[in-house]
């Protein structure tokens, strides 16, 4: 919880309370009590309204959560986790063009708090792909994604990559191409690099307005999904592709997506690692899916236990 | 008194509105080594940055888990910007610590924070190594092979802390095992006796006295066989 400050209150509010309290009768400490739980949100809704905008970075439930970086903070941030040695300082380093202000945006980009206060998004954001702080779930792909953890994992925004620290010739031609090196699990598009095959799939895609469109096929396809013979595109949502390859790439992700949403009732590690190359702790190995999907993390090392939960 | 009543409720709503959610970012980091001595005082995992990304900093609040024994380890903040590209981290026990030569770990774990018998460490939900019985000899590791699905190779431990300290160490699992078999046997013999008299320093030198003799011998054969 940010800091709170009490303000004392002005003296016509202490005029129209005192006018209230002889009226009703209220005894001096319920009115006290109700001064402060008016004055102190109405302060804290005004520190909102000036820091909302900050990224922050949130702690996993049940975790103390971390003071909320702010600009000047990002360089000087020192210490870690109670209780243990200190992370060095000295490995800072700067790659070349990246600053501060990317760092903003990179914390902004995975801003996935919730604010009961705030606008919905979620018919923009089914559109275009992103969080919606109102109603705490994320959309990608056209798809509904109730999980916060889920929503990250996917890495829909992708990464920031140095070329010169990239030492996998695969991944180097991946970069050159917009395309995937299958042996370390990373896409790449528009130089940057994705974790996910599906956000790597989104990613190639060309986010346009439906309405724009002149095709009445293809306005139906960005509805309901599907390829236009006619115009030679294919349509995710608003997501629209020129390659029938990249576009079936992209519908198989999709479908996947929507496999790993209906998982989250059973286990959310489960659905996650869908995506991640993790393996579900309770759950191994993994549920059966597509199997060209790499990552499953229960690859073939010596003498692996099985355990399955109960 | 009942507008007083709706303003106290309406005040509460700007204190419900902030709420800690789940964290951001961190997405590259990798299980890339992990090592345990015969009694598993002497542990440690390595987390590496797979991709050369610079901004892979939100680490805070990540778990790293063991799949048989649980959370290992929350990180925290890692202090720096455009600062991990290719870089590791280093979880280890505090007997791993007090190693002279050892790197200094980022984070202290306890003694058998994971299964040497076989176990899978994750790190957050983005990364699991899944191993069989760890080497057991003091100084080879499992080693992530860089690939998807994860495979491990055995090779000499190289931890790597974030400041980019690294050293290999050789742990004995037992005083006489003197070449790190895993085992005190006939090669251990040999060598007890190849420095047969005053020999300071020697690692055969099992008691410390400045001299390999009976004593040390006795030692060595009260240690014989594979360490447990």
């Amino acid at each position: 919880m940010p800091a709170q400050v009490v303000r004392p209150l002005t003296a016509a509010q202490r005029k129209t309370m005192s006018g209230r309290r002889r009226a009703t009768g209220r005894s001096r400490g319920a009115v006290g009590a109700c001064r402060a739980l008016i004055a102190l949100p109405l302060l804290a809704l005004s520190i909102l309204t000036c820091c909302s905008r900050e990224p922050v970075t949130e702690a996993r439930p049940g975790e103390p959560l971390p003071t909320a970086p702010e600009p000047a903070m990002l360089a000087s941030l020192g210490g870690d986790h109670a209780g243990n040695r200190p992370m060095s300082e000295s490995a800072s380093s700067a790659a070349p063009g990246l600053g501060d202000a990317e760092q903003i945006a990179h914390l902004a980009l995975h801003d996935i708090s919730i604010d009961p206060l705030a606008q919905c998004a979620c018919a923009d954001m089914r559109q275009a792909g992103g969080w919606c702080r109102r109603c705490g779930v994320g959309w990608l792909a056209g798809i509904r994604i109730p999980s916060a953890d889920l929503y990250i994992a996917l890495d829909s925004h992708g990464h920031q990559f140095v070329t010169l620290s990239v030492d996998c010739p695969s991944c180097l031609d991946a970069v050159s191409v917009d395309g995937h090196c299958d042996e370390h699990h990373r896409g790449f598009a528009s130089h940057r690099m994705y974790t996910s095959t599906l956000a790597w799939a989104v990613a190639r895609g060309r986010l346009i307005e439906p309405g724009s469109l002149n095709c009445d096929r293809c306005r139906t396809n960005a509805a309901r999904c599907g390829w236009c013979d006619t115009c030679a595109a294919g349509q995710v949502g608003s997501l629209r592709f020129g390659s029938i390859d990249v576009f079936s790439h992209a519908m198989r992700e999709r479908e996947r997506l929507v496999e790993s949403v209906r998982t989250l009732a059973q286990c959310e590690m489960c659905a996650i690692v869908m995506f991640t190359d993790a393996t579900c702790p309770r759950h191994r190995p993994l549920p059966s899916d597509d199997a060209t999907r790499t990552g499953r993390g229960d690859g073939p090392s010596a003498g692996v236990k099985v355990t399955t939960s109960p | 008194m009942r507008s007083s009543r709706i303003m106290c409720l309406a005040g509460l709503a700007p204190i419900a509105a902030i709420t800690a959610t789940a964290w951001a970012g961190g997405h590259t980091w990798r299980v890339n080594e992990v090592f345990g001595n015969n009694d598993g005082t002497i542990m440690f995992i390595e987390l590496k940055e797979c991709c050369g990304s610079p901004n892979e900093i939100g680490t805070s609040g990540a778990q790293v888990t063991s799949a048989d024994l649980g959370l290992i380890e929350t990180l925290g903040s890692l202090g720096c910007t455009n600062c991990t590209a290719n870089k590791h981290i280093l979880l280890a026990t505090q007997a791993f610590a007090d190693l002279p030569g050892a790197p200094a770990p980022d984070y202290i774990i306890s003694p058998n924070a994971f299964d040497r018998t076989g176990d899978g460490v994750t790190y957050s939900f983005y990364h699991t190594l899944n191993f069989g019985p760890v080497p057991s000899d003091g100084v080879n590791s499992f080693h992530w092979n860089g690939d998807v699905p994860a495979t491990v190779s055995i090779a000499a431990n190289s931890p790597t802390n974030f400041a980019g300290d690294t050293a290999s160490i050789a742990v004995r699992c037992h005083v006489a095992d003197t070449d790190f078999s895993g085992g005190v046997d006939v090669s251990d013999l040999l060598n007890l006796l190849a420095d047969w008299g005053p020999c300071g320093g020697c690692a055969t030198d099992l008691d410390g006295n400045g001299s390999v003799d009976v004593s040390d011998l006795l030692a060595l054969l009260a240690g014989w066989g594979p360490c447990p």
